[in-house]
C-alpha cells in the first residue's frame, strides 16, 4: 500500500467536492435542513414532552452523519463508474485496498465536517447541549458510528462491484433499512420478535439505545457502549474480505470490466 | 525475458446460458523494446486480450508476465500505461488537474511532475485547453491528454489501443510519429491494437491475427502477408477465410 496513491485519490476527491454542484448540496443542504426542521419539532415539542422532540433531533444528527460518511464513499466511486475514469484508475497501478481506503479516509472527515455544523447548530439555535455536557459519551458514540458507516460502505461497494452498476442505487438505500432495523425513534422491544434479533445486530442499535437512555434517564450504560463498539469493528473486519472476495469475483466473471 | 508473456490464455463467457470462448489457448511473446501489433475484427477478443493483460480480467486458464511478474501481483502494472478511445477522467476535473493527480498516483515529486507535464503539454499541444473541464475537450483533445498521461510514468510498456480513433490527420500523423519516438528513443515495447492498416504497417514490427479468440498467424509485419499483399488485402482475406 501506497500513501501517495491514496493522497493522490483524495485530492482528487477534495477538487471534485468543490466542483460538483449537486454533492455540495447533498452533503451540506440536507443535513442541515434536516437539523433545522426537526429542531423546530423539538421546540414545538418543549410543550408537551421535552424528551421527544430532543430524541428526534439527536437521532437525526446521528443518522445524517451516518448517511454523509457512507454515501461519500459510495458516490465517490460510482462517479468513477459514471465518468467513466474507473478502469483509468486501476490500470495506474492503484490497488483495491488504496482505492476503498483514500474514499473512507476523505469520507470521515467530510462527514465530521458536516457533524460539526450541524452540532454547532443544534447548540445555538436550539439550545441543545446535551451533547456538550455529555461530550466524551457523544464522541464515543460518534466513533462507533464512524466505523459502522465505513464497514457499511465497504460492504455496499462489494455489492456494486459484484453486481454491477445498475446496483448503484444501492448506495442510497441501504443505509436506511439499516436505520429502520437499529430502532433509532422506538425501543428494539416493539419490533416484531423477530426482526428483533436482526436488531440486536445492527450496528446502529447500542448508539440510538445509548443516546435514548441519555436523554430519558440520563445514565449511559457502558456496557451497552462497549457492545455497539464491538458490532460495528466485527463488521468493519468482515466488511475487507468481502470486498475483495467481490474485486476478485468481478475480474473473473468480467463484471469490473462492464463497470467502466 | 519477453516484456509480456501470454501463455495459454483462455477465457470462456456466458450469454444467455450459452458459454463461448472469447480467448482459446493464447500464447504470445511480446519481445523488449519492439512494437507489436494484435490486429482482427470486432469480437475476435482483443480487448478481452488487453483487460487480461491489464489484470482487470482473470483468465481461466494460463497467464500473463509483465516483465516477468505474473499481473496478479499488481505492481506490475507500475511499469504499463495505457491509452485507449474509451479513455475518460472526471468530468468536472481539468486537463492540468488529470495530469497532476496522474502524477501524484505514479508518485512523481512535485519538481518532476511539473517538468514532464510541461513537457509532454507542448508535445501534445494541450496548452489552451489545459485549464478545460474534461467535459469540454473534443475528441482529439481528450485522445491527446490521454497519450500525455500515458508517458507521464515513462513506462516500460505502453498499451495503445486505437490511439488515432476518431482524431484528424494531421494529428494522427503527429501521434504515429510519437509513438515511433517513444519506441525508438526509450526502447518502450508498445502492444498497438488498430483498425487502420495502413497505420499498423507504418508503425509494428511484428503482427498477430486474431481470429474467434485464437492466434491464427503471428510473424513480422512484412512478412505475414503474400508479396504485393496490402496490410488490409491481407486483413480481408483471413477474415473470409472459414
Amino acid at each position: 500500500m501506497k500513501l501517495n496513491r491514496i493522497l493522490a485519490l483524495m485530492y482528487m476527491d477534495f477538487l471534485i467536492f468543490f466542483r460538483v454542484k449537486w454533492k455540495l448540496a447533498e452533503i451540506f443542504f440536507f443535513p442541515i435542513i434536516t437539523v433545522l426542521i426537526w429542531g423546530l419539532f423539538s421546540v414545538f415539542m418543549q410543550r408537551f414532552a421535552v424528551e421527544a422532540g430532543l430524541i428526534v433531533v439527536i437521532m437525526n444528527l446521528f443518522w445524517s452523519f451516518a448517511h454523509v460518511s457512507q454515501t461519500s464513499t459510495n458516490i465517490a466511486m460510482l462517479e468513477d463508474v459514471w465518468s467513466g475514469s474507473f478502469k483509468q484508475l486501476f490500470v495506474s497501478g492503484i490497488t483495491k485496498s488504496e482505492y476503498i481506503i483514500a474514499r473512507l479516509i476523505f469520507s470521515s472527515f467530510v462527514a465530521i465536517l458536516i457533524l460539526s455544523i450541524i452540532s454547532i447548530m443544534a447548540y445555538y439555535i436550539f439550545n441543545i447541549t446535551l451533547l456538550a455536557e455529555n461530550f466524551f459519551t457523544f464522541l464515543e458514540l460518534i466513533s462507533i458510528t464512524l466505523i459502522a458507516s465505513m464497514a457499511l460502505s465497504v460492504i455496499i461497494a462489494s455489492l456494486i462491484i459484484s453486481w454491477g452498476k445498475e446496483y448503484g442505487f444501492l448506495a442510497w438505500t441501504i443505509l436506511q433499512i439499516f436505520i429502520l432495523l437499529s430502532a433509532p425513534f422506538y425501543t428494539v422491544d416493539v419490533l416484531p420478535q423477530t426482526i428483533q434479533y436482526i436488531s440486536y445486530v445492527m450496528p446502529y442499535t447500542n448508539v440510538f439505545e445509548t443516546t435514548r437512555n441519555l436523554i430519558t434517564t440520563g445514565f449511559v450504560d457502558s456496557t451497552v457502549i462497549l457492545k455497539g463498539f464491538i458490532i460495528a469493528v466485527l463488521y468493519l473486519f468482515l466488511s475487507f474480505p468481502l470486498y475483495n472476495f467481490a474485486f476478485n469475483r468481478a475480474r473473473k466473471n468480467g463484471v469490473l470490466v462492464r463497470l467502466n | 525475458m519477453p516484456a509480456i508473456e501470454i501463455r495459454k490464455i483462455s477465457k470462456k463467457f456466458k450469454v444467455y446460458g450459452n458459454e463461448f470462448y472469447a480467448l482459446k489457448d493464447v500464447s504470445i511473446d511480446i519481445k523488449e523494446g519492439e512494437i507489436f501489433s494484435l490486429i482482427g475484427p470486432n469480437g475476435s477478443g482483443k480487448t478481452t486480450l488487453i483487460n487480461i493483460i491489464l489484470g482487470l480480467l482473470i483468465p481461466d486458464t494460463g497467464y500473463v508476465k509483465i516483465l516477468g511478474k505474473r499481473v496478479e501481483d499488481e505492481s506490475s502494472l507500475e511499469k504499463m500505461n495505457f491509452v485507449s478511445p474509451e479513455e475518460r477522467f472526471h468530468w468536472v476535473l481539468s486537463a492540468n488537474d488529470t495530469l497532476n493527480i496522474m502524477g501524484k498516483i505514479y508518485g512523481l515529486d512535485r519538481a518532476t511532475r511539473k517538468k514532464r507535464i510541461t513537457g509532454l503539454v507542448e508535445l501534445f499541444g494541450l496548452g489552451n485547453v489545459l485549464n478545460r473541464r474534461f467535459d469540454g475537450l473534443s475528441t482529439g483533445e481528450k485522445m491527446r491528454l490521454a497519450l500525455a498521461k500515458a508517458l507521464l510514468n515513462e513506462p516500460q510498456i505502453l498499451l495503445l489501443d486505437e490511439p488515432t480513433l476518431g482524431l484528424d490527420p494531421d494529428i494522427s500523423i503527429k501521434i504515429r510519429e510519437e509513438i515511433k519516438r517513444i519506441n525508438k528513443s526509450y526502447g518502450t515495447t508498445i502492444l498497438l491494437t488498430s483498425h487502420y492498416m495502413k497505420e499498423v504497417e507504418q508503425l509494428a514490427d511484428r503482427v498477430a491475427f486474431i481470429k474467434n479468440g485464437k492466434i491464427v498467424q503471428v510473424g513480422k509485419t512484412n512478412m505475414i502477408r503474400k508479396k504485393g499483399q496490402s496490410l488490409e488485402e491481407y486483413f480481408v482475406e483471413k477474415v473470409e477465410e472459414g
